[in-house]
């Protein structure tokens, strides 16, 4: 013997083997034809030179990776003298499918039952001698990370590959498919093939492809014959697979014990809670109502001044050098009120941003929001609506392009249609700092709850517009789907807060590129044309202003200001704040925006405000991403005015209703 | 074991693989395994809300807002649903 192939699932320590048995003395290649690495190693024993090839860690050998197809190959064609299989012990059940279908190819086998060790630690009790005699295979235990039990395995190898005996597995797929397996076996043997025909036989039997290709040339039998598909009360993959793992269980059944697992561990008892056909949805409305509060506590309270103090100071120092530098005024307005009054509006909210989504990142972290997805479910479907849809919108809090993008997952046409059209009523992270400049000017004792009924409106208005449109314009029935749970997991905090930092990032470097166009744009239409009072209604931007503004005055809000800056939230929403914090720069002493706010805002029409921002018109990027998801103008055309209807509906309803109830 | 993983997975609206493991008194892994199985055979499809796009995350421009959270959900098929009414049937 001088050829040893070493097969394995991944991570079952194989590569760890090979390093330990070869030391220094590999090679790296990649395997003809495909990108997968080849290992090739040498090292001696007891005066003899052995060549070991670690063949691609591999969970079966079916024809369904590239990794499974040259682990096969290589058995098949490559010849080597014995094959070591390394089964995981602490998991041996999964591995063990690998090792039947190596039996079935009919080589010699020898199992490296590795990492002894930690099966010794999760209190794994294997009975090697009753698992070697079950299996027909020699069987060492090995700790290759300890080189523990490698000599004792070449040893066992090097002894198996000179008897002259094959691994063999014994046992029956069931009458009928052994039966079919038998007519097909006979046609083989009656061939001129090399390759084991019980084993193509079964592989044939499970329809696999890439073995019929092999012996295509050399029989010269109707390919029915060779695959059959019965006749639709047999399935044979399902039965061969099955059978298999029948096999398995029952020798792990008796060489192997386990501990017991608790009958209801932690994450059982966590989830007969919050996945409670009644308290579920109470539980994650509080849930998102304590993050909302401990977003305004901590952001605001503790952070947030700083930041705006920050960007007062850098603002100052700026335009002070401009001053020095005898810069013309219109930079220093530019400059002060346009970037420092605009983007800086935009800044100053940072922090709470910062702080929400370190908490939202927690949530996901733990594997939460799979249950809120699934008690929200519930809902979905009570109304209607396919549950899946609900998934889409925790994805749109982020941001709408990428949760309008997952509604792909949804099969149905209409299902699809009505998720998409849905998605922007949840309110993405640039709605955000809207919410929080007018919460900072009317709200600041009431932050956590305006802010959680406004995520909450959000979310009821898309129920009960999916719901409009399931018995209008998509009606249909709901498909069925399953939810997985994932266990729950003690969030890391280097993930929460990388995550939490991306999205910042992305925040701010919006608001320096997108927004920074929007506001420059804008600030020249509110400085144009020339002689006339910058930021008045006399500018371009006034008149424009004042030109639409009639239509929110029934909202309450029917002002130039407030007026372009919600059209400048179309091309992105962070630029309402911008755009107020610019026309407002100009007009309130002390240039802060929130002040400003305060005088031409009641709290009924900042409420009246917020909710027109929550539901209308989504930005150009969610327009373009439904034409483009929906491959139709009519739809971008419908998601840009729907909504605005609505959005202008709610913001009436609130200022007519309020001002009647003397609010 | 097969059947009886999908078995248990149309029992409810969720599933998890640790429960089905407990049940069938197999190891989680097994039960993944099984799982794979089934989809890889059509008997069952699985998609995740991410990634659900074409785009590559290194080239989109939305990937930082692109909310990471992974539910995994599972349909079973019209094959995998002839296969457990035959099952009901012969039992």
């Amino acid at each position: 013997m001088n050829t040893i192939a070493l097969v394995g699932n991944p991570n079952s320590g194989k590569t760890t083997l090979f390093n330990a048995l070869t030391g220094s003395n590999q090679h790296i290649g990649n395997w003809p034809g495909v990108t997968v690495e080849k290992k090739e190693g040498k090292f001696k024993y007891k005066g003899s030179q052995y060549t070991v090839v670690d063949l691609p860690g591999t969970y079966s050998l079916g024809a369904y990776s590239e990794d499974e197809v040259v682990a096969r190959n290589y058995i098949l064609t490559g010849n080597p003298d014995i094959v070591i299989n390394v089964v995981d012990a602490t998991n041996i059940e999964r591995n063990l499918y690998l090792t039947t279908q190596l039996m079935e190819m009919g080589v010699k086998v020898v199992i490296a039952l590795n990492m002894m060790d930690e099966a010794k630690q999760k209190k794994i009790e294997i009975d090697l001698d009753s698992l070697s005699r079950s299996l027909g295979i020699p069987i060492v235990a090995t700790i290759a990370s300890k080189n523990k039990g490698l000599e004792d395995l070449i040893e066992k190898a090097i002894e198996f590959s000179n008897r002259n005996e094959y691994s063999s597995i014994d046992f029956s797929y069931g009458e009928d498919i052994d039966r079919e397996i038998e007519k097909i076996k006979e046609i083989l043997d009656n061939s001129n093939i090399e390759y084991p025909t019980k084993w193509l036989a079964v592989k044939l039997l499970e329809g696999d492809e890439e073995i019929h290709s092999l012996i295509e040339g050399k029989v010269s039998i109707p390919k029915e014959r060779l695959m059959p598909v019965g006749d639709g009360s047999v399935e044979y993959e399902l039965e061969l697979v099955d059978r298999r793992y029948d096999f398995i269980g029952n020798i792990v059944g008796k060489s192997v014990r386990k501990p017991m697992e608790d009958v209801e561990n932690l994450t059982d008892k966590i989830d007969k809670i919050v996945t409670h056909k009644y308290f579920g949805i109470p539980i994650f409305a509080l849930i998102m109502f304590v993050v909302f509060q401990l977003t305004f506590v901590i952001g605001e309270d503790l952070l947030g001044e700083f930041v705006v103090d920050i960007v007062d100071a850098i603002g100052d120092f700026v335009v002070h050098i401009l001053t020095i530098a005898h810069s013309p005024e219109w930079i220093k307005s530019f400059v002060s009120e346009g970037i420092f009054g605009g983007i800086g509006a935009v800044f100053e909210f940072i922090p709470l941003i910062v702080v929400l989504y370190f908490f939202i990142g927690i949530l996901e972290d733990t594997g939460y929001m799979a249950r809120a997805a699934y008690v929200m479910d519930g809902l979905m479907r009570s109304v209607g609506l396919h549950g899946k849809s609900f998934i889409s919108m925790i994805v749109g809090f982020g941001c709408n392009v990428p949760g309008i993008m997952s509604t792909r997952t949804l099969e149905d046409k209409k299902d699809r249609m009505i998720a998409i059209l849905i998605n922007p009523f949840m309110s993405c992270g640039a709605r955000l700092p809207i919410y929080l400049v007018f919460i900072a000017a009317f709200f600041p004792k009431n932050g956590g709850i305006v802010l959680f009924s406004l995520y909450a409106l959000g979310i009821i208005m898309a129920l009960i517009v999916g719901k409009i449109f399931s018995k209008t314009l998509f009606k249909g029935e709901a498909s069925h789907f399953i939810m997985e749970l994932p266990p729950y997991r003690m969030p890391i905090f280097k993930y929460v807060v990388r995550d939490m930092w991306d999205k910042v990032w992305d925040f701010i470097y919006r608001a320096g590129s997108i927004i920074f166009i929007v506001v420059s744009l804008l600030w020249i239409l509110s400085v144009l044309p020339f002689g006339v009072e910058p930021y008045s209604q006399d500018s371009i931007l006034g008149q424009i202003g004042t030109f639409l503004a009639p239509i929110f005055k029934p909202a309450g809000f029917g002002t130039w200001q407030a007026t372009v800056s919600l059209f400048a939230g179309i091309a992105a929403k962070e630029a309402v704040v911008a755009i107020l914090g610019m026309v407002y720069a100009g007009v309130s002493e002390g240039s802060q925006l929130v002040a400003a706010l305060q005088s031409v805002f009641t709290p009924l029409t900042a409420m009246a405000f917020m909710v027109m921002t929550l539901l209308y018109t989504p930005c150009t990027a969610v327009i373009a991403t439904v034409k483009r998801e929906t491959n139709s103008g009519k739809w971008a055309v419908f998601m840009a005015i729907y909504p605005f209807v609505i959005g202008w509906i709610a913001a009436v309803l609130i200022y007519q209703v309020g001002s009647l109830l003397g609010f | 074991m097969l059947r009886k993983v999908l078995y248990e997975i149309s029992k409810s609206r969720l599933y998890s693989p640790s429960n089905i493991a407990k049940e069938l008194n197999i190891s989680e892994a097994l039960v993944e395994d099984a799982i794979g199985q089934l989809i890889r055979m059509g008997y069952v499809s699985q998609d995740e809300t991410s990634p659900t796009c074409d785009t590559k995350c290194s080239s989109c421009a939305y990937s930082s807002v692109c909310n990471t959270v992974t539910i995994k959900t599972l349909s079973i098929t019209s094959k995998g649903k002839t296969l457990l009414e035959r099952e009901a049937s012969m039992v």
